[in-house]
């Protein structure tokens, strides 16, 4: 899922809690917006963290000025027998950028059933990966190439990673007991930040924080849970809705690291990367928080409530535009049913702002 | 039907029709130079304004604005284009509007911001009669949360921003700086950037009777100066523009677009501080945008929904929300009326939208004829003559010193490739700290009290 | 010459955009990411890198040195005009209005006035603090009472043409002269309707009339006395001290007596309190409530 998706997600779970919009409203407390805080976190502990811990052991730089397939795949065929000898390696495939908006792109396959590593050069193309007609490269020898290794593939999906725009992606392959080579994607994403357990470490260094700290408020009578334990559980439930979220997709979480080793496979339901349920999350978090900031507003009855009918709110501004949503989403898949177990690799896309005319 | 014809035949709404377009091409003219923002023109004509004021009535006044602010919002984007080609060596992104026109699509990418913004005006037009009902419920369940929310959107802006850089070292530490540099910039330009919103917003360095636009120097500092400055030490090009018959666009991109620029351009709208800049970009990740008409179509929608929409609000009776640099500039002399005047509001907005789109065409033309004439870099020179001693003339020596500093400021992310929304900060932080009550100890830390 | 021209340009733009070593684009890397060769910029970039770190640093810093030390302009309430919305100043001037407490949300409520200049006309000014910064002036004992000379600075707000002050921090108060009755004990005047002039705004008075008119709003309720003016003089009950007195509510034709502030109101003087105990009721119907 999308940063923002996570974000909001989280401000609506850390909402479901009437102290904590209390807070909000009487003691001027920005606990609302640590929920959004902790639900971005898994993301950019990262990609402005982790993916700088990782040390590969083989790296690919093709040069754009001497293009060749060949040298591509035999690169990661290097590091594919790496592992395949002594059970782990680890590869980074570099990009090639032509320009401030120009890339030249490749493809890298690893094909199971002839055991191949297939690296295709692709034309040139923008940020948005759109390709510049005519750029392909012409000499075929150079254009397509396929490196035959001594070990059996085993990939969570099939798929063709195009390697194009900004860093390029990492790889981890991995010795399996019988015998194959497991090709890991983006072996530092989705691990330790996206556990649980980092979830409740960071829970409970807070709330022995907030214990201390966290003073009263007013009317503690009103509610069941102390005022400092808000902060802990915001942030547990912020961080774990993040990795609820992508579960939903196809690549999964680390769950219990380090007591766990792999990361799941996701539940496949959608890719990460896709404009409907990214904005079927934001629409409902953001339906949800105005619905309990209203209900949970200081001194609320439903006769002074903004929403009055919560029936009505729910069934025409979430039920009918989820129908509509559904249908867009799933007529979308219709039309692209080819491309089944995209993998979600939700890595930040080449980010445009707008002109100045827009600021 | 009667009462509409009494409506429509009425000689006292057609003068309407007649001061919005006068707006329109009130802000044609403005649109022209580039980095001038039609809220510091606006702010200069208030003052004219504020002494015809009799000879003026409330209406024809707000007539006169809607028709600048909708023309504004449409044919800013000729100069943004035209005057500002992408050159590599200062940007680390080429904007799609510069990609297009350095491969002589300028005048298509004009056109679908255009089609973007008539999407918005089509979208806010049909839903006016809905703002009546939802905007209030929205005030009053998000106004004692305001300040949290724009926390929320800080933190979001601050946290969502990604490393740059390939990594292409074997060392981590060189990758871990290089991607760090850009973030750093970043976080450093939003500091400095708040520190100075903190100044400006608690002293009044700029006379008494021009404290209505004591913002203006921070502004043309932040934006304008420096967008003049990398147009006058730019290098790209700008090549043969082509100018076709009709635009590559289907009817699915311009309602995803649309929509998406629709709820970026609101949410902007409807919070205090927050720009279309960041509602667009808040509406871009909402809706995992990525192709690049989408992106020039929605940031059409999302601007003129973000200029025009907040004007709206003030209008939409009972609610009297002040949003928007224009709002606050006219909330002295104009206020909310009735629904009547509301639905003149929008039906001024729906024609001035329609003038401007059809002026905007010609305009756009123009612009390439002077470019292929004249280099744009002069057009940038003439400007700068120009701004520099209006900001001095209004504001004085202060508002020099203002200008002066946040001209600093706003060239950081320009020259040092980080993102220029942090210069938001200026607003944003200084409103946020202060409506939730700290403002005053963060005012004493800087010694300002 | 043109196509030569053009030649320097692109020859310009690629020198400043590719390595000079490996050929490779660069774009703003000053260090070839590939070769680590050199590629520094052109001078023009590197003098308004140099200009920006400048101005937004030292430049910064100056700015700052020089707000700290400079005070807001003061002015005359009669000179606020629409340009001077947003604007910083300072107001000196007497409370009008001000009953030295905090309203029910917990924010300040005062009127500055002062002289005009003609006729003993005044001018004046809503002045409002947020409960923060009401709380801080509880705490130091600075909330304002009528009388007060004080000098007050904040942001102007002008909205449908009336101009109000936002006093944002507590420093920003300064009470020069507290009024006699706060430094004195001062007992409220008694006079009569038509001795009341602009003179005794801000004094507590006690006064008696016959209710000539009477109106209901949702904040009190105005009963005008005969003073044998066309309209009456107007007395403002707020809801506060109607709700909180025993006393039977007046009607036409009963005796007033109320002890209140007199403050401006528009263009005329008012009575106003908001004490349930300020005000007693005679005449034919005057009658206790029943319990």
């Amino acid at each position: 899922m999308k940063g923002l998706t996570h974000f909001v997600s989280g401000i609506a779970v850390a909402s479901f809690f009437p102290q904590a919009v209390h807070m909000a409203v009487q003691e001027k407390s920005f606990i609302l917006a640590l929920g959004g805080i902790f639900g971005i976190l898994p993301d950019t502990l990262d990609f402005k963290f982790a993916r700088y811990f990782f040390k590969p052991e083989f790296e690919v730089r093709p040069d754009p000025n001497n293009l060749d397939a060949k040298k591509i795949a035999e690169g990661v065929a290097e590091a594919v027998k790496k592992a395949a000898e002594d059970g782990k390696s680890t590869l980074q495939l570099h990009t090639m950028q032509l320009g401030a908006n120009r890339w030249r792109s490749y493809s890298l396959a690893f094909e199971k059933e002839t055991s191949e590593i297939v690296v295709e050069i692709g034309p040139e193309i923008d940020t948005g990966q759109l390709p510049f007609l005519g750029t392909e490269v012409k000499d075929p020898q150079k254009a397509v190439a396929r490196v035959k290794v001594d070990c059996e593939f085993q990939q969570d999906f099939d798929k063709k990673s195009t390697i194009g725009i900004m860093t390029g992606p990492a790889f981890e392959f991995a010795k399996t007991e019988d015998g194959k080579v497991e090709i890991i994607f983006l072996p530092w994403h989705r691990t330790w930040s996206h556990s649980f357990t980092l979830g409740i470490l960071t829970a409970f260094i807070a709330g022995i924080i907030a214990y201390f700290t966290v003073g009263e408020g007013p009317n503690p009578d009103l509610y069941t849970l102390p005022r400092w334990m808000m902060y802990p559980l915001i942030i547990l439930f912020g961080s774990a809705i993040h990795i609820i979220e992508d579960s939903t997709g196809f690549m999964g979480n680390n769950l219990f690291y380090p007591f766990t080793k792999k990361r799941t496979k996701g539940l496949g339901f959608m890719s990460a990367s896709d404009a409907v349920p990214n904005f079927f999350f934001v629409y409902t978090s953001i339906l949800c928080i105005i619905f309990n900031l209203d209900r949970f507003h200081p001194g609320q009855i439903l006769e002074t409530r903004a929403i009055s009918n919560p029936w009505f709110y729910w069934i025409v501004f979430w039920a009918l535009p989820s129908v509509v949503m559904f249908y867009l989403y799933f007529k979308g898949q219709g039309t692209k049913s080819k491309k089944k177990n995209k993998p979600d690799f939700d890595s930040p896309k080449m980010e445009h702002e707008p002109d100045v005319s827009v600021i | 039907m009667q009462t509409v014809l009494n409506l429509i035949l009425n000689p006292q709404y057609l003068i309407l029709v007649y001061f919005s377009f006068i707006g329109v091409l009130f802000s044609l003219i403005v649109s022209f130079l580039p980095a001038l923002h039609i809220y510091n023109v606006l702010g200069i004509l208030m003052l004219l304004v504020f002494h015809l004021e009799v000879a003026l009535p409330p209406m024809h006044l707000i007539a006169l604005c809607i028709g600048m602010i909708v023309g504004y919002s449409i044919f800013n984007t000729v100069p943004a284009s035209f005057f500002g080609p992408g050159d590599e060596s200062m940007s680390y992104y080429v904007l799609p509007s510069a990609d297009w026109l350095e491969k002589g699509r300028g005048y298509e990418s004009v056109i679908l911001t255009a089609i973007g913004s008539l999407g918005g005006i089509v979208i806010m037009a049909i839903l006016a009669p809905l703002f009546i009902k939802i905007v209030p419920i929205l005030k009053t369940v998000t106004g004692p949360h305001l300040f949290w929310i724009l926390g929320a959107v800080i933190a979001y802006a601050i946290l969502s921003e990604w490393p740059k850089g390939l990594s292409y070292s074997s060392s981590r530490l060189t990758n871990f700086l290089e991607g760090w540099k850009y973030l750093g910039i970043g976080l450093l330009t939003f500091f400095l950037a708040s520190i100075l919103g903190f100044i400006v917003m608690n002293k009044t360095l700029v006379p008494v009777d021009f404290a209505f636009q004591s913002i203006t120097p921070v502004f043309v500092g932040l934006f304008a100066i420096p967008w003049l400055i990398t147009n006058i030490i730019n290098i790209g090009k700008v090549p043969k523009q082509h100018i076709p018959e009709t635009v590559e666009i289907d009817w699915a991109l311009v309602y995803q677009g649309s929509f998406s620029g629709f709820l970026g351009g609101f949410f902007a709208a409807f919070m205090p501080i927050v720009t279309a800049g960041i509602g667009g970009l808040l509406s871009s990740h909402a809706t995992a945008q990525r192709d690049n008409r989408l992106f020039i179509l929605s940031y059409g929608t999302c601007k003129t929904v973000y200029y025009v929409g907040s004007f709206l609000l003030f209008f939409i009776p009972g609610v009297y929300l002040t949003r928007g640099g224009l709002a606050s500039i006219v909330s002295p002399v104009m206020f909310a009326t009735g629904y009547r005047e509301y639905f003149l509001f929008v039906a001024i907005m729906v024609f001035s939208a329609g003038i401007s789109f059809l002026m905007l065409m010609p305009f756009t033309k123009a612009c390439i004829r002077l470019v292929e004439k004249v280099n744009y870099k002069w057009v940038s020179i003439v400007t700068l003559v120009l701004l520099i001693p209006a900001v001095f003339k209004f504001t004085g020596f202060g508002g020099l010193a203002i200008m002066a500093v946040a001209t600093g400021i706003g060239l950081m992310p320009v020259l040092f490739q980080a993102r220029r929304m942090n210069l938001m900060a200026v607003l944003l932080v200084p409103v946020c700290v202060s409506m939730a009550g700290y403002g005053n100890h963060v005012l004493r830390f800087l010694g300002l009290i | 010459m043109t196509k030569n021209n053009k030649t320097k340009q692109d020859e310009l733009y690629y020198s400043e955009t590719h390595c000079p070593s490996c050929a490779r684009f660069v774009g703003t890397n000053t260090r070839c990411p590939y070769c680590q060769a050199d590629t520094q910029k052109r001078l023009s970039i590197r003098v308004f890198k140099a200009i920006s770190v400048f101005l937004s640093t030292v430049g910064l810093l100056a700015l700052l040195f020089y707000a700290q030390r400079i005070e807001a302009p003061i002015v005359k309430i009669g000179d606020l005009k629409e340009l001077s919305n947003f604007g910083h100043v300072r107001i000196e001037g007497v409370v009008t209005y001000g009953t030295g407490t905090l309203n029910q949300w917990g924010s300040l409520s005062l009127t500055i006035s002062e002289p005009a200049g003609r006729g003993g006309k005044l001018n004046d000014l809503r002045v409002t603090a947020y409960s923060n910064v009401a709380k801080e002036l509880q705490e130091q004992g600075k909330l304002p009472v009528t009388g007060d000379r004080v000098v007050v600075e904040g942001q102007v707000r002008i909205q449908r043409k009336e101009a109000s002050l936002l006093l944002n921090a507590p420093e920003h108060l300064t009470i020069l002269e507290r009024a006699p009755e706060a430094k004195l004990g001062v007992q409220p005047l008694t006079m009569t309707l038509q001795d009341i002039t602009p003179a005794y705004l801000g004094r507590e008075i006690t006064v008696s009339g016959v209710v000539k008119s009477l109106a209901t709003f949702n904040f009190g309720n105005v009963y005008r006395l005969d003073d044998a003016s066309a309209e009456g003089f107007p007395v403002l009950l707020e809801t506060k001290a109607i709700k909180g007195s025993m006393e039977k509510l007046p009607e036409q034709g009963d005796v007033l007596t109320v002890t209140g502030f007199l403050v401006k109101y528009q263009d005329s003087l008012e009575i106003k309190t908001d004490k349930p105990n300020s005000f007693t009721v005679k005449g034919n119907r005057t009658f206790l409530r029943a319990e």
